[in-house]
């Protein structure tokens, strides 16, 4: 019996947790909105407000939710959340540098990299 | 605990572990296409004019909600208090469901109005990026349901712990990536970055 109660205990814990993580991100959810709907910020500044929004509630989840980095949780997968993200990263941020680049590289403006693109359409593939 | 030998337990969380970080690596591509695409209209409608933010939040909160309520299946299942463990899965689904249901409005809305992903290159990220992470929700909501199956007819429930974690860290991964979807397409579209 009293294994019993102690079980209901630590799940009424854990489930607080939950509870609690669970307010954390629609919190963090709202003050998105909130800077986008409201136009607190504008051009770059607004991109790094939401992105850092963004990642403090995955931080959120990952150890909340997904108990990434708790106390009982395993090494591997902790390290492998931490190189997936930082290989994403590099995937993302160097596909972007390519592309905002590619005027440059081609040697055309923008309005002469619109019309070789419009020319090259034609052709089909 | 459960059914399962921890050891084997560890070895399958380890092992979706590395399903579901692959699966990152896909939504990244998908993303930074669409993050590339985005100003290519081709004369038609730039994002932030068809979509609605209002309506997007809803999805995120619903979502949210989902995933609030499939950790909590999870955690009764572990602890072995099974009705709740069903009404908390029924809660995932529904709540899942209803959240693809707006999904294919939103997209059947579009389309009907003309902005399908036929329209422009920047359309056609759109549509690809939701379109694999709905597609996904469709999986989650058939294993979803497959559990639901499994708790109600009570015959494997004590052996069925290890499924039901992976459920919850699928769904939760789901979750994750609608938020950046959230930021990235709806949030930086009608803030005009």
């Amino acid at each position: 019996m009293k294994t019993k109660n102690e079980n209901l205990k630590k799940y009424e814990y854990q489930a607080n947790k939950y509870i609690f993580g669970f307010f954390v991100a629609v919190l963090l959810t709202g003050l998105m909105f909130y800077s986008v709907h409201f136009k607190m910020f504008t051009g770059n500044t607004l991109i790094f407000v939401l992105l850092l929004l963004a990642f403090v509630q995955i931080i959120v989840q990952l150890n909340i939710f997904l108990h990434v980095g708790g106390k009982n949780s395993s090494k591997t997968v902790t390290w492998s959340v931490v190189y997936t993200f930082l290989m994403s990263l590099v995937l993302v941020v160097a596909s972007i540098w390519i592309m905002i680049n590619m005027n440059y590289n081609m040697h055309m403006s923008p309005e002469q990299m619109n019309e070789f693109m419009l020319e090259q359409n034609k052709k089909g593939f | 605990m459960s059914g399962l030998d921890s050891a084997v337990l560890e070895e399958k969380r380890l092992g979706f572990w590395l399903y579901v970080l692959s699966d990152v690596m896909l939504f990244s591509a998908f993303i930074v296409t669409f993050v590339v695409l985005k100003d290519n209209t081709a004369g038609g409608p730039l994002i932030g004019d068809v979509i609605s933010l209002p309506f997007a939040l809803t999805q995120t909160v619903i979502l949210l909600t989902s995933s609030l309520f499939c950790a909590l299946a999870v955690l009764s299942a572990k602890y072995k208090i099974y009705p709740k463990t069903i009404v908390y899965l029924v809660l995932t689904f529904s709540l899942g469901f209803m959240f693809l249901g707006m999904e294919f409005y939103e997209f059947s809305k579009l389309i009907f109005e003309g902005h399908s992903w036929m329209q422009s290159a920047a359309l056609s990220g759109f549509f690809g990026v939701l379109g694999l992470h709905g597609l996904h929700i469709i999986f989650g909501l058939i294993w979803a349901s497959v559990l639901i199956f499994i708790y109600v007819k009570d015959k494997k429930r004590d052996n069925s712990y290890g499924n039901i974690e992976m459920f919850g860290l699928f769904w939760h991964f789901l979750d994750i990536v609608w938020i950046v979807l959230f930021a990235v397409i709806y949030l930086f579209a009608v803030g005009g970055v």
